[in-house]
């Protein structure tokens, strides 16, 4: 019998051990580590400047044509999301949700509406693979000029 | 026994844990730029036969026309002694976009110089092509103002094309 507990705990500490190894190695980032990555896509019009996973896409100057009852712009970019070691395998979730906005404009992100509220904009993207988003931007008329500001919060977790 | 059962089955749990814990990372995207104001005119409606009402750029053809024919599509032909008259209105609107101005000036000008004997008027002042004539310092945004549009054609002036550009400015005050 007390062989069979020692036999046991053994088994049961092997099974501990990769927690242990894992601690150790925590100084290098580990391999389930993700990263998201914004990309150039679509149009190419220069207007985004990506830096890994921070982004800022410039709409210059926002003037009204025609006779809507506002100016909408339309952005497409790229994110892909990466693992650490280059690994494609699986998939992750991507949420977005706005973060801070100056009231100027509306936003929406593949056709639904951004707000303070996170939304999952994929639920199953696959690592390694770019995936294109398109942002539309709202300007009304009745909006005052100036300079206009947003920042969406990105993340990523894995499946 | 019971007990160390217990207990390994807790270290067991909190190894799978351990392991099946998510990964997350965040990003940020920045949206920057300039909001514009800006007015746009658009020409809704004119006299003849007429194209591109609705855009800053319409044209109006009045075919051939004498003192004694009849009037064009939508001008009335009046008869002086010594000159005749074909009148009409010009619809002309402005809206403003991301502006707090109330209201705008509309100022109208030939594009070159009217023909010997012809007369264009908007609200009754004549208009040439080198100075702007005023039409209104109170034009009220998102509304189409009608002006009285009149070609005078004096009975000495010689037969010939009366061709002619109005451009109209607008300026918000």
């Amino acid at each position: 019998m007390r062989r069979m507990m020692a036999a046991a705990m053994v088994v049961l500490v092997s099974a501990a051990l990769p927690i242990q190894a894992e601690r150790r190695r925590a100084a290098a980032p580990p391999e389930e580590t993700l990263s998201i990555v914004f990309v150039e896509a679509g149009s190419s019009d220069g207007s985004l400047k990506a830096a890994g996973s921070e982004a800022w896409l410039d709409l210059n100057a926002v003037s009204h044509q025609g006779n809507s009852r506002s100016t909408t712009l339309r952005r497409t970019f790229g994110i892909r999301i990466e693992r650490a070691g280059n690994a494609t395998a699986g998939t992750a979730a991507i949420v977005a949700r706005l973060e801070s906005w100056d009231g100027r404009a509306t936003y929406r992100l593949d056709g639904r509406a951004l707000t303070a509220a996170p939304f999952v904009v994929d639920a199953h993207a696959a690592v390694g693979t770019v995936t294109v988003h398109t942002l539309d931007i709202e300007v009304p008329i009745e909006a005052a000029a100036g300079p206009l500001s947003a920042s969406f919060a990105w993340e990523v977790s894995s499946n | 026994m019971k007990k160390i059962f217990g207990v390994s089955a807790a270290v067991v749990m909190l190894a799978f844990a351990s392991v099946a814990s998510a990964a997350t990372s965040s990003g940020t995207l920045t949206v920057t730029g300039t909001v514009e104001s800006s007015i746009s005119l658009t020409i809704e409606s004119a006299g003849g036969t007429t194209s591109g009402t609705g855009t800053a750029a319409a044209s109006s053809d009045l075919g051939n026309i004498s003192k004694f024919g009849s009037a064009p599509t939508g001008f009335t032909l009046a008869r002086g002694a010594s000159d005749w008259t074909l009148s009409s209105t010009i619809g002309v609107a402005v809206v403003k976009a991301n502006l707090t101005s109330t209201d705008y000036s509309l100022t109208a000008q030939l594009g070159s110089a009217p023909a010997s004997g012809v007369a264009w008027k908007l609200n009754g002042s004549t208009l040439s092509d080198s100075a702007a004539t005023t039409l209104t310092s109170t034009g009220t945004y998102a509304s189409t103002g009608s002006y009285s549009w009149d070609i005078v054609v004096a009975d000495s002036s010689a037969a010939a094309a009366i061709d002619n550009t109005i451009n109209f400015t607008a300026t918000s005050n």
